[in-house]
Parts: C-alpha cells; sequence; structure tokens
C-alpha cells in the first residue's frame, strides 16, 4: 500500500508552546518522502530510500497500523501518532437481537448484578463488552509487524 | 468472537469478586479463566446485561478447535493489556486505549 508525499506528525514545539505539524524527515539526507513505516510488535521505525534508518518518538507501531487500516478503507488518513485513535474492527453485520435472561439463573450472580447496575448505572455486560472492545483495538494495533511506504505526492494508489 | 470472550472474562472475574464496578477487575484472573473452556458456559442472569442471540448460539455450537482458536485470540488480547503487571486493574488500562462511542449500539443496535 501506497500513501501519499510527506508523512505529516503533530510535534510539540518548546518555543512556540503549542503544537506543530511537521512532516517527518530522515536525519541524515534530509529526505521527506519515499519513507516506509516499518512496525513491528509495539516498536516502530523509519527507512528512506538511501536505507538510513531512525526512530521518531510520535511514529508508533500502533499509528502504522491505523494508517494502514484508514488506507485500506480508502480513506485519506493523516497520521494517528503514538496513540490508538481508530476503530479497527470491523462491525459485523448480523441480527443483532438479544438472547433473553436464563429462567434458572442463581440468586447470588442476580444479586451482584443488581448491585453493579444500581452502583454504576450500567449492566456488568455491556460495560465489559465495551471494555473488551477498546482492549482488543489496542491489541489489534499494537501487534503484528506492518510495512508501510510512504512515496512522492502524486503516486497514490 | 474475540471480543465477547474478552468481555466475559472480564464479567466473570468482577461476578466472581462480586465487585461493585467493573473497571475494578484485576486483568490477572481475568486471563486465567481464558485457560480452559469454561467461559463457554458463562451467561448474565438478570439485569446484567445480554449477548446476542447468535453470539450464544456460537458459545453452544462451536466445535473444540473453533473455540479454541477464540480463547487463544482472547488470551492473547488480556495477556498483551496485562502488561507483565500482575496487579494492574482494567481502569488502569483506560488511558492506554482509544475512546469509542460510550454506548454498545455496535453490538446491540438492530441493523
Ligand atoms: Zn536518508
Ligand atoms: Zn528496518
Amino acid at each position: 500500500m501506497v500513501v501519499g508525499g510527506e508523512i505529516v506528525v503533530a510535534k510539540y514545539g518548546d518555543l512556540i508552546d503549542d503544537v506543530l505539524e511537521e512532516p517527518l524527515y530522515c536525519p541524515r539526507c534530509g529526505r521527506t518522502t519515499g519513507l516506509t513505516l516499518v512496525a513491528r510488535g509495539r516498536e516502530a521505525h523509519l527507512e528512506c530510500a538511501e536505507g538510513h534508518e531512525w526512530t521518531d518518538p510520535e511514529v508508533a507501531a500502533c499509528g502504522v497500523r491505523q494508517l494502514l487500516h484508514l488506507g485500506a478503507q480508502g480513506a485519506e488518513g493523516r497520521f494517528p501518532g503514538a496513540a490508538v485513535k481508530i476503530d479497527m474492527l470491523p462491525r459485523i453485520t448480523e441480527d443483532r437481537t438479544l438472547y433473553p435472561p436464563p429462567p434458572d439463573a442463581p440468586e447470588r450472580q442476580l444479586r451482584w448484578e443488581g448491585r453493579v447496575v444500581t452502583t454504576t448505572g450500567i449492566a456488568p455486560l455491556t460495560d465489559c463488552l465495551h471494555w473488551a472492545r477498546r482492549l482488543c483495538v489496542w491489541e489489534t494495533s499494537t501487534s503484528g509487524c506492518t510495512r508501510l511506504r510512504a512515496a512522492t505526492p502524486s503516486t497514490r494508489t | 468472537m474475540t471480543v465477547v470472550l474478552v468481555a466475559l472474562a472480564l464479567y466473570a472475574a468482577c461476578a466472581e469478586q462480586e465487585l461493585p464496578r467493573c473497571d475494578q477487575v484485576p486483568l490477572r484472573p481475568a486471563l486465567d479463566l481464558l485457560s480452559d473452556d469454561g467461559l463457554r458456559r458463562v451467561r448474565p442472569a438478570g439485569v446484567g446485561g445480554r449477548l446476542r442471540v447468535t453470539d450464544v448460539h456460537r458459545l453452544a455450537t462451536a466445535s473444540p478447535e473453533t473455540f479454541e482458536r477464540w480463547r487463544r485470540a482472547a488470551h492473547r488480547v488480556l495477556d498483551a493489556n496485562l502488561d507483565d503487571r500482575d496487579a494492574m486493574v482494567l481502569s488502569d488500562r483506560n488511558r492506554h486505549l482509544p475512546t469509542l462511542p460510550d454506548d454498545w449500539t455496535w453490538y446491540a443496535e438492530q441493523p
């Protein structure tokens, strides 16, 4: 997969005390295009066309995978930086009818569920499903190996 | 099914300790619940939320090999989030995780 042009990341500028957006460049030859983003496990690094390799704190493995995911969806995709921001899990389109509670549930479990709903205002399984999705999205964006090449502008495919 | 199994592991670990809030559940016991096929039989009891009919069916009928695949995937997710810290509770993970719309329409909403 090819992403267009420069890879712009948000960086904190000490001098202006604000966030700047600037393109990544090779610290040895200054190239800003034709870079390859490599993510392996939780680590990521950059490679320029000359084969120089370096790392950047804004280039995290999860960002590379999210960008790849956005590209596969046809979205333009700005580099998401070092945090997981994009829900990369597909939504399964199927019947979403919910299963009724069993008639013979244990008293103790029923009482515990009632206490959680009273305390938090949310059903425990509903809460756990929401957390589980977030845990899974995070894991998906921080594991495996991904290579992403940022080509020169106008060669986006 | 990975999300469903992770959710059931959190739910069951929380229920076992009768915690009043799910975000206080430690990840280690939840991970341990993913070491066999016990979660196949875990269901919410009443006001505790509901699984989809399709997921209940899959849990009840999946071959041992298929369930084993889901179990391993769910185990990997919790293990990665545990990050070798045995005292990790769910809310400790909050700042690392993406914020998703705070509803469960992705799970329960009718298409
Ligand atoms: Zn270079
Ligand atoms: Zn390399």
